[in-house]
């Protein structure tokens, strides 16, 4: 598994093309932060460790942060094991000594560190914040901390639809959709009015997960939905290499 | 001859391929089936964790200062909860609270499976909010800026009972603080919620009985001596109010929570104070307002006094006056009245007065004092100047004020308040919290019931409505208001030059990507030599 994840993990931070998106990603970020400072700073009271406070709105508290998110993800997981089906050299890796489990864990450890790196920037923003303004560093804590369990969740399918797919484009799609899915479901908290389908749809947004995470709480149910949907992607992660081998 | 290529297979070979594809389809059938199987149990597994997730959750308060915390008051408050409760959160979304309360009133379901929540945002859920405003009577007022809205926040309710939040309620902001470079705000959505539930979910409605029959203040507005403004304030604060007729009564109504004595001109009977003893025995609450009622050079008596000595509170016939300039108002020299008094004794009811000691406008008072400083608790005094007149007939005659021996040396108690011990002896061995239950009624007494008065009760630089409504709230037993602590969070706002903003701009948009760019520059660089 740890050789697995760590090959992943090399391939990646030496491509060029690694650091063009990490580029463009940090770009499109860090406007968007400006953009929440300048209008923070245009205000006549923003308390700094509040939920108003910028760092806390960067964080799942505008529809471009998703944006980049639904974007980079099927972009870091589409080639995991999509890419070794093209080229075929899944047939070695499977008939080789090491079981579907390992392969699929180092698949996703190595995705989990691609997306951790994606926020390692960010961490300026709140020592940025900090200068001009206090941080709530509990709440910037538990922010990482919903930002690493949605990554759980999001690189799990990720790696599921590589899994399935036979092509890095049919798994970009396929990733796409279901994660694009899983937030467009979410949103069902602003549409239904009704409180009990309003409560289900709550239980699963993201959008409301990341904002009470910005906010410096963190709630089992958050925490339960996140590693249900990591636990289950991996599991029939494993099953679909099973049945490749199966299928010789 | 045949050739290799046109050759027919032999029927040996078709049936050992057709054996080999049938059991490849065999295997590739049983691995799908496997997948779909396993997957569907494991679902099944998952999707009954995240329904006991859904009914049994934890939230944790990671925020440096425990913002959302709840109090050991507010659990166990709601850990006691055998009524249901419907909480209806009605802000807009976008305003500065919003999340913040919404977060607290998670919390307060995470505790309780008996709270129920609703959202409704009135931005984006109008017709939703017109109707649920009507139903839950939220009233319309100006916001500023000519929107037109309502300022309840959250509105409680458990049966046909209703309790409604303010914004005011909930979050102030220090503004002096702010102007030193420091934000603090006091939120104090825990208090007014907790309070709330309290109030919804007792057995009923808390019921005020105004007693009627000696001259005292009426109810309604319009007359010379009414109660108006006390009257909203208290059917603001969800108060049931009524008249009670003590003549002739042989007991009062057992619904009533607080019996209040307002401003009497005539005495009450022997028989009708025996009556509020009782009453008060019984654990019922007493305030009496008494005005200083001048008759033949003499201060009346209100027939009370006999029933409120042996409760440790002396109403004296006397007259206060306030010899201090300080206190007296600008267009008034009288010493008589009217005059601000703004020292306070420690008690429930004073603590938001007296740090920093805030002034009540009293009109004419006479003294009221504790008969034992360790039975009753002083709760408003006027200064060190002051008098209280004994011998009115004299200060008439001599037509200006004179003290002398006989009258009480400043500073003078105007208001005490008191609890008064329940009928029957104390059981064998009983404990502390066995005794508390068995704690008689609340009294207070003030020797004025002008502060009152709609006039005084509406000005905004004196402390009489909230000192009526800290009364109120002490004599129906919703001490829990006050007791629960307000938070004061600190933080330091957010303050940015435009050349700030230009400054971090430069560094998030500019220097940071660039930084990357660099790094992967660097990588390529070196595998590429």
């Amino acid at each position: 598994m740890w050789t697995i994840a760590k090959r992943e993990i090399v391939s990646f931070f030496v491509s060029p093309l690694a650091y063009v998106v990490l580029t463009a990603w940090a770009v499109l970020m860090g406007f968007q932060f400006y953009l929440l400072a300048a209008f923070a700073a245009s205000q006549p009271f923003t308390a700094g460790a509040t939920s108003e406070s910028p760092l806390a709105q960067f964080f799942g508290g505008t529809t471009l942060f998703y944006l980049c998110v639904l974007v980079i993800v099927p972009l870091l997981t589409m080639r995991l094991i999509a890419e070794e089906s093209r080229t075929g050299t899944i047939e070695p890796l499977l008939t080789a000594p090491v079981s579907e489990i390992a392969i699929v864990l180092g698949k996703f450890l190595a995705a989990m560190t691609f997306w951790c790196a994606l926020f390692v920037p960010t961490l300026m923003y709140g020592w940025l914040t900090s200068r001009f303004g206090d941080v709530d560093l509990g709440a910037l804590g538990a922010t990482y901390f919903g930002l690493f369990t949605l990554g759980l969740s999001w690189m799990a399918l990720g790696v599921l639809m590589s899994a399935i797919a036979r092509n890095q484009i049919v798994a970009a799609m396929l990733t796409f959709l279901a994660v694009a899915g899983h937030f467009m479901i979410g949103l069902g908290q602003f549409v239904f009015p009704d409180d009990g389908a309003r409560e289900i749809f709550e239980y699963v947004s993201v959008w409301g997960h990341l904002s009470t995470y910005a906010t410096g709480v963190v709630d089992t149910r958050y925490l339960v939905w996140d590693l249900s949907i990591t636990a289950l992607a991996l599991f029939v992660a494993v099953r679909v290499l099973e049945a490749r081998r199966y299928e010789g | 001859m045949t050739s290799d290529k046109t050759r027919t297979p032999e029927p040996k070979e078709t049936a050992e391929k057709t054996a080999r594809d049938d059991v490849a389809s065999k295997r590739r059938f049983e691995g799908r089936t496997n997948v779909v199987v396993a997957s569907l149990l494991v679902f099944a597994i998952v999707l009954m964790g995240n329904y006991l997730s859904f009914r049994h959750y934890q939230r944790w308060d990671w925020t440096s200062e425990g913002v959302f915390t709840l109090s050991d008051r507010t659990r166990a408050v709601l850990h006691e909860l055998d009524h249901d409760v419907d909480a209806w959160l009605v802000l807009s979304s976008a305003e500065p609270n919003y999340q913040d309360l919404r977060e607290l009133l998670q919390r307060y379901r995470a505790e309780s499976q008996r709270i129920t929540l609703h959202f409704v945002d009135p931005d984006r859920e109008p017709g939703e909010y017109r109707v649920l405003a009507e139903r839950l009577r939220l009233g319309q007022v100006d916001l500023g800026g000519g929107t037109l809205g309502s300022d309840v926040a959250v509105v409680l309710e458990s049966g046909e009972r209703q309790w409604k939040i303010g914004r005011d309620d909930l979050v102030s902001v220090d503004l002096d603080a702010m102007e030193q470079g420091q934000a603090r705000v006091d939120v104090r959505s825990e208090q007014a919620l907790t309070g709330g539930l309290l109030e919804v979910t007792a057995g009923r409605p808390t019921k005020v009985c105004i007693t009627q029959g000696h001259g005292e203040w009426t109810l309604g507005r319009g007359a010379e001596r009414d109660l108006g403004a006390l009257q909203d304030q208290m059917r603001r604060d969800n108060l049931d109010i009524q008249t009670f007729e003590t003549r002739g009564a042989e007991r009062v109504p057992e619904d009533c929570d607080a019996v209040f004595v307002v401003g009497p001109t005539t005495a009450f009977s022997s028989a009708e104070a025996e009556l509020l003893r009782s009453y008060v025995q019984g654990g019922g609450n007493l305030f009496v307002a008494a005005d200083p009622e001048l008759r033949d050079e003499q201060i009346t008596a209100t027939g009370l006094e006999e029933v409120l000595r042996d409760f440790g509170i002396r109403i004296d016939r006397s007259l206060v006056l306030e010899l201090d300039p300080r206190f007296l108002p600008q267009s008034a020299t009288s010493p008589i009245g009217p005059y601000l008094v703004a020292s306070w004794g420690d008690h429930p009811i004073t603590r938001p007065f007296r740090d920093p000691p805030a002034g009540v406008l009293f009109q004419i008072a006479r003294s009221v004092r504790p008969v034992d400083p360790d039975r009753a608790t002083t709760l408003l005094s006027t200064s060190e100047s002051s008098f209280a007149e004994t011998e009115l007939a004299q200060m008439i005659q001599r037509g200006e004020p004179s003290r002398d021996d006989a009258d009480l040396a400043g500073p003078v108690s105007i208001a005490v308040a008191t609890r008064v011990e329940r009928l029957g002896e104390a059981p064998e061995g009983e404990t502390e919290d066995a005794a508390e239950e068995r704690e008689g009624g609340r009294v207070v007494v003030v020797g004025d019931a002008d502060f009152l008065d709609s006039q005084y009760l509406g000005l905004q630089e004196v402390m009489n409505y909230e000192l009526a409504s800290a009364i109120v709230g002490w004599l129906t037993e919703r001490e829990a208001l006050i007791e629960l602590p307000g938070r004061s969070v600190e933080a330091r706002p957010v303050r940015m030059t435009q050349e700030d903003v230009d400054g971090l701009g430069f560094r998030v948009v500019v220097l940071l990507p660039a930084a990357i760019f660099f790094l992967g520059f660097a990588v390529w660089w070196n595998r590429r030599s």
